[in-house]
């Protein structure tokens, strides 16, 4: 981490920075170091920068002036929810501005009759679910933050979840957008019609890491609750034979509104946690199914199941008694990847997706990955996708440890990448997988990328350095290059 | 940098340099936190601040005023705990970064000076505490308060109305050392009465006594015990708070003949089922025996018979009973059992109220957002009683139901519990 | 402008491009223009090649697919050269296993959906009209009665090899369900009319087939969208269509049945799924709205209607919030159209029809536009015309603008600088 010697008191040093707290207000224009530090990473604590100040605006038009000002200043800048992502995506480099959206958290409308709702970006994901409740309605992306996790951050990040399985990813929920363009100028992309005529630009921004403007309104699609909900738990000897029954329920045509599959190293780390299920222990691994709909539809699915399960070698099948239940399931399925922080010091979550029909064989080369570089190496995923997560427990001050964390990360996107997987299916690319786009794309395809930001920004002043790697050459792994090495104690 | 990282670290605790290393840096924490959501600042937030004094130990931040103010703006309700999964103590990191903070002559406002006095100076002695609340009451009496209150900066103004009136005398005589079980005996408990709350809730305490005598227990009320120390820990005084648990310990493992200690204080209860994080050696002796006496009671099954009491009652969660010592359950299976109580669902139930030990005296400003929150989501339910066991907690609501002019009552669950007893009988 | 192509420019073209060139004579109208040649690349690598040699002449070109949805968008610019992508057929891979298909943009719908059907898969693309190639679904994005069920076109895309003007080949998203590595770039191809590059072969994402489906039509009066609304909300509703009885005899005769009298309009819906929940749903539409089961090609007939035009007249596509179709109908009907109305997501297609006299009538068509704007205005609609009488083609974009109009324009100069692609086809006559 850089640290550099400021002024607390920020009073007169940078006009531009006066300039902003005048447009937000004293309290909302951050300068003092210490705070400013607690804005230099996000869920990714590699590779923290920490910025020259943080603004925390109320109105699309603070923000719009904001931009103006940043760019009158000469500054970059970037957006920031709650800083729950897991790929960098809100890290501000090259002395970006952070334009928090934190205090920006109102629902502005909730409407039943067209099943949509206006939000501000700060509004919390679950809190959205909480308020359609009453309207018998929900917000479907559930990414495993959502009680923390924005609105405006998942629009950044195409967010997914366990239930983007049935219910699709955050893109497939997103009707409009206010967007701050990086020039200052306040758009509307997107109908709340889902009729908007032209580009679909709309849809190109959402999951581009706030790098084509920063968002101010957004117009989400809500989805009905369902009739009647089943969640159960499937118990193997071991992850790939959970992977084989995904595999069947798949092609049997079947869609579950989730299909999660956890090892048994997450199992223990969870229930030795406040999010503890009652998960059992000595299982290999655990799928967690839920099925909804019509109620007259569900006991027939449940034998279906099943049977299935049985053919797969499931040792056992339990149904969650009540909602109680239910909830305590899931509360542990979400709560797993921070769970993982009692193992070691540190956790590399990966994320990756491949085919669905080939998870059991690629399961087992990612785990003879992990033996080889002699790393703890669990594995809790959305199985039903085919989107892997890897996580590796590690202590960064072991500089040897750390490399074979490095080496045996790009070792496992390579194995996906083969398999005809790709990079990330829900964290985004951020600074993380910058230098691994050359895996997948070609200079061709990144300068189409670059050519759709240029759109919005021209001259790369939103968020920089994210998504496309900086320079052709830079597609070999370097930890250097990634901060791996900026570690205390080494 | 104003410090290398040796010198960093010399200020610096290494449990606590240790403890923060627990965060993945998830961000689950950020909306329980009551002041993240007040702010929106990640300053303000529990995972903001364990990195900060992670960015100290490690010495890429000098410790300086801004993170000693983050560190004394949180109100400690410790609602971060009950979100991580990873099992941060954040409780034990915030105590040991104050009290780095304190040791780093990093100097809290003049509010904070005058809270370490009375904490220091106050509570902890029995006598001057008496002394203190006699001379509230004559003050109450000659409706003093109105006049000399009038010429107070507005922060003391507002904590002077915290104060409750101070109950007559006779409820704040001693309690017996021990009284007998009513029928067949069940056991023996100790109980923890707590440094407030003979003075202002006399009348809990003795409802807690009756109570669980009625229910087949022995009580008895071990001499020595002192005050908790919780609020002194709290403001980062943690050689005070280590010296009074020594005496605590003392008081209460000489003596093997009782089953448990109970506490119905929550914020004393969470501060004696942690001695053993102050005290290593010997603390354990007496946490692992300590419970809430909700949770006891619920543990063991109430037997003396409930009579009807219909009221519609909201159960609050005091922060230092569900996130500290992780009890929700229980009160409310135990409110439940009261025949004609009806249990209200509010929102939040589960969020602090903002009285948060001595925080709502010292931090007003952040207080009476927390506070009205809290009485919004009260009053949508239209309670009769609200029920919380927690004296900050009752102190707190009940100001802000006089300030809005609400019509319920604040309770301690237990005073409903002894008055179903009391209406069976 | 006319200036014939000569044999010689064939074989220059076809050593330069390495793409057979077929010369029309006469020439082949599409789009209201004239070809005298089109190009027939047979890959992505001819592509490119066809695709360089215009950009580097600056030679616009017409993207052609089947012409089965050509009546969408504005008129082409004149343009003497198309590229066909007829050729860039087949069905690379099919994996049963994963419900995915990787397959050429020439390839046609139904050959693909018969092949997926087979093995228990539905293509989830349910383009208005017959026929048609994979890349013209994509191109224009439309969307039919199964609306409802299917979600957009743009949703059943996965992945995208796509050729630019300048001849780059590029891909986008890939094979996997779920994927952010990097910008969402088939969102813009898709739906584009080929403006931004011409599409080579996709990977989509099909859906497993449902153990059951019923079809059942009832007749509606009143305020007919209440009911239709509540009717699309059923757990199993896939498809839902709100008809004006007067088209079902001019555009969808197979629909059969007389109407029933005084009322004006027909619903038809296809529920899919488990038996129980879709026998639930049926049984309900026959308790609240009499409704009886309906032909089994009811939903084909349907799509065929959305095309339908008549000898003169204006089709006019709307989108509303749902709140907002019994506005649009009202305003619609009171403006003597005639309409097809599919009630969530909500989209209302218009028929105007003139009178007899074949003559321009441009106090009519004023008259028309007048109730398209007011409902735009009213209803808070998005309006796209999709067919007007010959003599009117043109008078207006057919898009109605875009309040981003120039953010669209700076995406086309970046991807498109010499405009080589559909000429002013899509909005803004980009």
């Amino acid at each position: 981490m850089r640290s550099r010697n400021r002024t607390s008191s920020g009073s007169t040093r940078d006009g531009w920075i006066d300039a902003l707290r005048k447009i937000v207000g004293p309290d909302a224009c951050l300068t003092s170091q210490a705070e400013l530090y607690a804005y230099a990473c996000d869920g990714l604590t590699l590779d923290p920068h920490q910025p020259e100040v943080v603004v925390l605006p109320q109105s699309t038009e603070e923000v719009a002036e904001v931009v103006r000002a940043c760019r009158a200043a000469g500054r970059a800048f970037l957006p920031r929810g709650a800083g729950t992502g897991l790929s960098g995506g809100a890290h501000p480099l090259n002395d970006a501005v952070v334009i928090s959206c934190a205090r920006m958290n109102q629902i502005l409308n909730l409407d039943p009759r067209d099943r949509l709702a206006i939000v501000q970006p700060g509004v919390v994901n679950a809190d959205l679910s909480v308020a359609a409740r009453s309207e018998g309605l929900f917000y479907a992306p559930d990414p495993s933050s959502q009680q923390a996790c924005t609105i405006g951050g998942n629009v950044a990040e195409n967010s997914g979840g366990p239930h983007t399985l049935k219910y699709g990813t955050t893109t497939n929920h997103i009707l409009a957008l206010e967007l701050v363009l990086p020039d200052g100028s306040v758009v509307q992309l997107g109908s709340a019609t889902g009729g908007a005529t032209g580009y679909d630009l709309l849809g190109a921004c959402v999951g581009s890491e706030g790098t084509t403007g920063i968002v101010t309104e957004i117009t989400v699609r809500l989805e009905p609750l369902p009739e009647a909900v089943e969640t159960l738990l499937v118990i193997f000897d071991g992850v790939p034979d959970a992977c084989r029954l995904v595999g069947r329920i798949i092609r049997g045509g079947l869609v579950p509104a989730a299909l999660e599959v956890v090892d048994r190293r997450t199992v223990e780390a969870v229930e030795a946690s406040v999010y503890r299920a009652g998960l059992p222990q000595e299982a290999g691994a655990v799928l967690i199914l839920e099925l909804d709909g019509p109620a007259c539809a569900l006991p027939a699915q449940i034998e279906h199941i099943r049977a299935l399960a049985d053919e797969a070698g499931a040792q056992e099948i339990r149904v969650a008694a009540d909602e109680t239940e239910r909830t305590r399931f899931w509360r542990a399925r979400k709560g797993a990847f921070g769970a993982m922080g009692r193992l070691a010091p540190d956790l590399y979550v990966h994320d990756a997706v491949v085919p669905r029909g080939r998870l059991p064989e690629i399961l087992e080369e990612i785990c003879a990955i992990g033996d080889r570089y002699r790393l703890k190496l669990s594995n809790v995923f959305h199985a039903g996708d085919g989107n892997l997560h890897p996580n590796i427990s590690f202590d960064r001050r072991d500089p040897d440890e750390l490399e074979r964390v490095i080496a045996a990360g790009r070792e496992i996107l390579e194995v996906c990448v083969a398999a005809g997987g790709v990079l990330t299916g829900e964290h985004g690319v951020g600074t993380e997988k910058r230098d691994y786009m050359g895996m997948l794309f070609g200079p061709d395809d990144l300068e189409a990328m670059k050519k759709l930001r240029a759109t919005f920004d021209p001259e790369g002043v939103c968020n920089p350095g994210k998504i496309i790697p900086s320079t052709r050459a830079c597609l070999e792994s370097n930890p250097k290059a990634r901060g791996y090495d900026r570690v205390p104690f080494t | 940098m104003a410090s290398s990282k040796s010198d960093a670290l010399a200020n610096f605790p290494e449990s606590l340099y240790e403890g923060t290393l627990d965060c993945v840096h998830c961000g689950l924490c950020l909306t329980h936190c009551p002041t993240y959501r007040v702010t929106g600042r990640e300053s303000s937030s529990p995972r903001g601040r364990i990195y900060m004094m992670r960015g100290v130990a490690e010495g890429d931040l000098p410790f300086d005023q801004t993170i000693a103010d983050e560190l004394h703006l949180c109100l400690g309700c410790r609602a971060c705990e009950s979100a991580c999964p990873s099992g941060v103590e954040y409780g034990s990191l915030l105590e040991a970064g104050r009290a780095a903070a304190a040791e780093a002559g990093l100097r809290p406002g003049v509010r904070h000076r005058l809270e370490g006095l009375a904490l220091r100076h106050v509570l902890p002695a029995p006598r001057r505490l008496r002394a203190f609340t006699t001379f509230l009451d004559w003050a109450q009496r000659l409706k003093l308060d109105s006049w000399l209150t009038a010429v107070w900066p507005r922060g003391l103004r507002r904590a002077w109305s915290l104060l409750p009136p101070v109950p007559p005398r006779a409820a704040r005589r001693p309690l017996p050392q021990f009284t007998p079980a009513e029928g067949p005996r069940r056991g023996c408990v100790a109980l923890h009465e707590g440094c407030l709350m003979p003075e202002l809730f006399g009348a809990v305490n003795r409802a807690t006594v009756r109570v669980l005598s009625r229910n087949g227990y022995d009580v008895v009320v071990p001499q020595g015990q002192r005050c908790c120390g919780a609020l002194l820990a709290h403001a980062g005084d943690l050689d005070s708070a280590r010296s009074l648990a020594r005496q605590n310990v003392k008081a209460f493992t000489s003596d093997a003949s009782f089953d448990m200690v109970l506490s119905n204080s929550a914020g004393c209860g969470a501060a004696l089922r942690e001695t053993h994080h102050w005290l290593p050696e010997d603390g354990a002796a007496l946490s692992s025996r300590v419970r809430d006496v909700c949770e006891w009671l619920d543990e063991v099954g109430l037997r003396a018979p409930l009579g009807h009491l219909p009221l519609r009652v909201a159960y609050d969660d005091p922060c230092h009973l569900v996130h500290a010592q992780q009890v929700a359950a229980a009160p409310r299976r135990l409110l439940e059992k009261i025949p004609g109580l009806e249990l209200l669902q509010h929102r939040d139930a589960e969020a602090c109220c903002g009285a948060a030990g001595t925080y709502g005296l010292l931090q007003p400003e952040m207080s009476a957002p927390i506070l009205e929150a809290k009485i919004q989501s009260l009053a949508e339910v239209e309670p009769e009683v609200v029920a919380t066991g927690n004296p900050g907690c009752l102190l707190q609501i009940r100001s802000g139901a006089e300030e809005r002019d609400l019509p319920f009552r604040v309770l301690h669950p237990i005073e409903l519990i002894d008055a179903a007893h009391h209406a069976a009988s | 402008m006319r200036q014939t192509l000569s044999t010689d420019f064939k074989a220059q073209w076809e050593e330069a491009s390495g793409s057979p060139l077929r010369l029309h004579d006469p020439a082949r109208a599409y789009a209201g223009i004239n070809l005298e040649a089109v190009a027939e690349p047979a890959d992505g690598a001819a592509l490119s090649r066809v695709l360089q040699v215009l950009d580097e002449h600056q030679a616009p070109a017409a993207i052609l697919g089947s012409g089965s949805r050509s009546w969408l968008g504005n008129p082409l610019r004149p343009t003497r050269i198309g590229v066909s992508t007829l050729r860039l057929s087949g069905i690379d891979e099919f994996d049963e296993a994963d419900g995915v298909v990787r397959v050429g943009v020439g390839t046609t719908l139904d050959k693909l959906a018969e092949k997926t059907a087979r093995s228990g898969w539905w293509l989830p693309i349910d383009s208005p009209g017959r026929g048609g190639t994979v890349g013209g679904a994509l191109a224009t994005a439309l969307c039919g009665p199964r609306r409802r069920g299917f979600g957009p076109v743009r949703d059943a895309v996965l992945g995208l090899d796509t050729v630019l003007a300048d001849g780059a080949q590029v891909r986008c998203g890939a094979r996997v369900v779920k994927n952010v590595t990097g910008y969402d770039m088939a969102k813009l191809y898709v739906g584009s009319l080929g403006t931004l590059g011409v599409m080579e072969r996709a990977w989509l994402r099909l859906r497993a087939a449902p153990e059951t489906a019923l079809v059942l039509q009832a007749s509606l009066e009143g305020a007919v969208l209440a009911d239709a609304l509540a009717v699309a909300r059923r757990a199993t509703t896939r498809a839902i269509t709100v008809i004006d009885e007067s088209l079902i005899s001019v555009g969808a005769p197979r629909l059969g049945r007389p109407p029933a009298l005084g009322k004006r309009h027909r619903l038809v819906a296809e529920f899919a799924g488990d038996g129980p929940a879709v026998n639930q749903d049926a049984n309900w539409l026959t308790d609240e709205l009499g409704a009886e089961p309906a032909p089994a090609d009811s939903i084909e007939s349907l799509r065929d209607l959305q095309t339908f035009q008549f000898p003169i007249g204006v089709r006019v596509r709307f989108h509303t919030r749902p709140s907002q179709g019994e506005q649009a109908r009202t305003l619609l009907e009171r403006g003597g159209a005639r309409c097809l109305i599919c009630p969530e997501p909500s989209v209302l297609t218009a028929w105007f029809e003139a009178g007899l006299d074949e003559g321009e009538d441009p106090w009519w068509l004023d008259q028309v536009f007048a109730v398209i704007d007011e409902v735009r205005a009213h209803a808070e609609a998005e309006a796209i015309i999709e067919a007007l009488p010959e003599w009117a083609q043109g008078r207006r974009d057919a898009f109605g603008g875009s309040p981003v109009l120039g953010l669209m324009r700076e995406l086309k100069e970046r991807f498109d600088p010499n405009g080589i692609l559909n000429p002013g086809r899509f909005v803004g006559r980009l």
